[in-house]
């Protein structure tokens, strides 16, 4: 009789539990129980292709809409790399929708903050670094990046404690470790030509 | 960044560092461990490029909106959650409610005192002519309210309407399962339009005496039936069955069904707990009319088990 007074724990699930029960309920809190885990991940996606935090936001949010649409008709085995495919095919789609409407697409306002931009290869500095060059390029960073830069490599501090030392805010000591970074490599790569 | 239900340790780590990446706890440690987990999953690396694309201020905002839309449809379950409480609460109270004044002793010296006033309408033979004109008590409907608000029947029957006398099984036992089941599909029925007239509802049963009925009213342990082959006769053949296995779908262990056995010991199915989709119930319906069941002229109920 009191059947329906109960709340399943889901937290625990597995994301293919979660999967079933949603199959076999039609609840859509185990579906959403589900995306959220992964709505962080789908968000960066979305804001790699689209590069707009709004329009980002609202392919979150059709992108579940679609989830709850196309769960019925496939079968999905690995949640994860299923919702990787679909979150990806929705932003290009949505790309695709805004050429064929170019006069949607509205630019970023603040240009500059394309500068924070950290491709994953760029991390590293070549292993085959030569020091004294290194420090020589250094040298010759605007003093602000290059602060940031050794404290950061060199003294372990984090972004918050390097902007207090500088009373900046974070985004920009963000912005001057990436931008000290690039022209570091760019520096690095003119020597090595040079050679 | 964080969530409720965390993806995979590796997942969970990522967007542990972006968060710190955003939040400006950000280290060169934190940094290699990003660099690895991004360079070991497109998913990730694809989701890093997109943070580190814009600025990070902007993440927190929009990931806070998000969370929070999440956040309300969790707080409309809890609430859904309360009300069913509250709705349990109030059957419970209800149930109750009802049980104790069948039990009661103001019920019962009620009922009393329609048995003599029943006994007494019995006695005096009526004549031949006027008798055939007046229909007899057990295929008398109980009257029912009419939008006007006067009763359907008012006037025209010659007894009035009591729950000892509307709650004898008979033809009325019919045309009320038949009403309140509807007609199997949960469609809403009119009792002024759609119930059949008790005379036309197969095998009318004759009213069983007024003793009998209160003692049906009065008993608190309502009466188990059984096929006349035998229930574990019966048991066998409705495992193999493929109802048996459709039932399956129900998370209880048995439905409990409540029945009226006529006088030729065939069934008339009144209710089922919990409620069945309505071709299962159809279903069931048929396999009840299978057996001949015994105690006949009887209300009763019976479990139907739905697991092995």
């Amino acid at each position: 009789m009191f059947r329906f007074l109960r709340t399943k724990a889901v937290s625990a699930s597995s994301d293919e539990e979660l999967l079933a029960k949603y199959r076999h309920s039609g609840e859509a809190r185990y579906l959403g129980q589900l995306y959220e885990r992964y709505l962080p991940m789908v968000y960066g996606i979305c804001l790699h292709f689209l590069r707009d935090a709004h329009a980002a936001e609202d392919a979150v949010m059709g992108i579940y809409e679609e989830l709850v649409r196309k769960v019925p008709l496939h079968r999905v085995e690995v949640f994860r790399g299923w919702l990787y495919a679909l979150a990806r095919n929705y932003c290009l789609m949505e790309l695709r929708r805004k050429k064929r409407a170019p006069t949607d697409y509205h630019p970023p306002q603040d240009i500059s903050h394309y500068d924070a931009v950290v491709p994953a290869e760029e991390f590293e500095l070549s292993p085959s670094a030569d020091s004294e060059h290194l420090h020589r390029c250094l040298q010759r960073l605007p003093e602000k990046q290059r602060l940031c830069l050794q404290w950061f490599y060199f003294e372990d501090r984090s972004y918050r404690a390097i902007a207090e030392a500088l009373s900046e805010e974070v985004g920009r000591i963000r912005s001057y470790i990436q931008n000290g970074r690039r022209n570091l490599r760019l520096c690095m790569e003119k020597k090595n030509a040079h050679k | 960044m964080h969530t409720n239900n965390p993806p995979s340790p590796e997942d969970a780590l990522f967007l542990a560092l972006v968060e710190r990446w955003i939040e400006g706890s950000f280290t060169r440690q934190d940094e290699e461990a990003l660099r690895a987990l991004v360079a070991s999953d497109a998913f990730r690396r694809e989701a890093w490029q997109g943070f580190s694309a814009l600025p990070a201020d902007e993440h927190q905002a929009v990931l806070k909106r998000l969370r929070d839309k999440y956040a309300v449809s969790e707080r409309r379950e809890r609430r859904t959650g309360y009300r069913r409480v509250a709705i349990a609460a109030a059957v419970a109270l209800i149930v109750g409610a009802v049980y104790w004044w069948r039990s009661s002793p103001l019920s019962l010296e009620k009922e009393t005192s329609e048995t003599e006033y029943l006994a007494a309408e019995e006695r005096p033979p009526l004549p031949p002519e006027e008798s055939a004109s007046r229909p007899s008590p057990a295929l008398v409907l109980p009257p029912v309210s009419k939008p006007g608000g006067k009763s359907a029947d008012a006037g025209s029957s010659p007894l009035p309407s009591s729950p000892s006398v509307t709650a004898a099984p008979t033809a009325q036992d019919s045309a009320a399962a038949w009403f309140l089941r509807g007609h199997a599909d949960g469609e809403t029925v009119k009792a002024t339009d759609h119930a059949p007239a008790a005379a036309a509802l197969p095998a009318a049963e004759p009213a069983p005496s007024a003793a009998s009925s209160r003692a049906n009213s009065r008993s608190v342990q309502p009466i188990r039936v059984e096929p006349s082959v035998g229930w574990q006769a019966f048991l066998d053949q409705y495992r193999q069955a493929p109802l048996f296995r459709r039932l399956e779908e129900y998370d209880v262990d048995s439905l409990r069904l409540q029945l009226y056995i006529r006088s030729d010991s065939t069934p008339v199915l009144l209710s089922i707990d919990p409620p069945v989709k309505a071709d299962r119930e159809r279903e069931i319906e048929r396999l009840l009319q299978q057996y001949r069941w015994i105690p006949a002229e009887q209300r009763g109920i019976l479990h139907l088990p739905l697991r092995q």
